[in-house]
């Protein structure tokens, strides 16, 4: 069953976005996904998993959200959990917010796996235009980040810039990618 | 009823606030034919005045009457809190205070944003009817220190009947506005 953009399936609502590279690339330096097909009212559910290559290996992964032309936008989070301190990693009108913390490591089966929730409130001016996010992300450490193991975060953001919020970009702190599959659904629109 | 648009479910209800408030009710579930399991609650509320703590009550549907939960908080910090009997009505959104700079007039302003799912199971009578919130809410603080203060909750009702509404306080004040939108995502029938 379609309406609008939103497809309902024998198995469930189909993505709105469904990119991957399984083959094995260290050409990605970042990935650009559309995150908010909800006529900017509504719920949408971005996930997946990144995978480092080599020349990634240690490195953070970050996500910068822009507007529909690709402009950047800001924003205020704060990451925490099993984060590197006891209070998490916080950024103030920043122009990226941190998915994970711990160094990534490239070996198989390593790589992170993510959950964003968007909420968007942007159709009307008043009383408020607000983009928030709340996130979940693992990632498994062998090496460079201390004892070996999984680690887990959550995390939450709040928009600080006017105007859309439609895109959001995935990147290392250095480095590329090597595989990656994100996909996102609009389960909650206005309309 | 909950139906399909073309982006997802649509509201089943929507809530706005454009003056000042020092409480607000909403429906989380149909009052007449409660069949819907799982509900989503998204939104934001600004608070007239600096300081505030806000919290919500979950109400019988019969009287609106506040109904008694256990409760538990877990801010970001490692300081968790929670019932310690079952006499406790109210459930903080946030532990963090939430300030009001400019919460009405700017992208920039404090406000305090929720995400809250709700499993509100009512159809049968064994093992028993419920109905449990999982918050997480998004506390803004104007310090450059703090900003976004996060805090999970989770609620339960102690009450084996339909709980259909939640109502909203400021804890300090008022509200000076709010916009909170309600999707019902699956349903038992």
């Amino acid at each position: 069953m379609t309406i609008g953009t939103f497809e309902f399936t024998e198995h469930g609502a189909k993505p709105f976005v469904s990119v991957k590279n399984a083959q094995g690339s260290y050409n990605t330096s970042s990935v650009t996904v559309d995150i908010a097909d909800t006529n900017q009212e509504g719920i949408t559910l971005c996930e997946g998993m990144l995978y480092p290559g080599t020349s990634g290996e240690g490195s953070q992964i970050d996500v910068e959200l822009q507007g529909s032309t690709g402009t950047v936008r800001n924003s205020n989070s704060r990451v925490w959990a099993n984060a590197l301190s006891g209070n998490g990693y916080r950024l103030y009108n920043s122009n990226k917010f941190r998915l994970v913390t711990y160094g990534v490591d490239s070996s198989p089966y390593e790589g992170a796996f993510f959950q964003i929730w968007f909420t968007f409130n942007t159709n009307n001016s008043f009383p408020y235009s607000d983009v928030t996010y709340y996130y979940r992300s693992m990632n498994y450490v062998t090496s460079g980040s201390g004892t070996t193991g999984v680690r887990a975060y959550r995390g939450m953001g709040r928009a600080m810039s006017s105007g859309d919020y439609s895109k959001a970009r995935f990147f290392l702190t250095s480095g590329t990618f090597y595989y990656y599959r994100i996909r996102c659904y609009n389960f909650f629109g206005n309309n | 009823m909950a139906s399909i648009g073309g982006y997802g479910m649509k509201p089943f209800n929507e809530y706005t606030f454009s003056t000042s408030a020092t409480s607000f009710t909403i429906d989380i579930n149909n009052q007449t034919s409660p069949k819907s399991t799982l509900i989503c609650v998204s939104g934001t509320l600004a608070c007239s005045s600096d300081n505030s703590l806000p919290f919500f009550q979950l109400l019988s549907t019969a009287g609106y009457t506040p109904q008694s939960v256990y409760l538990l908080m877990s801010p970001y910090t490692t300081s968790v809190t929670r019932s310690s009997g079952g006499g406790s009505s109210s459930q903080r959104i946030t532990r963090f205070y939430q300030g009001n700079s400019s919460s009405a007039v700017s992208v920039t302003g404090e406000r305090l944003r929720v995400l809250i799912w709700i499993t509100d199971d009512h159809s049968y009578s064994r093992p028993y009817k419920s109905t449990s919130i999982y918050c997480q809410c998004c506390t803004d603080y104007t310090s450059t220190y703090y900003h976004v203060l996060p805090t999970y909750t989770v609620t339960r009702a102690l009450v084996a009947d339909r709980q259909q509404r939640l109502a909203f306080y400021p804890g300090t004040g008022s509200f000076a506005g709010a916009k909170l939108q309600v999707w019902h995502w699956v349903g038992d029938v």
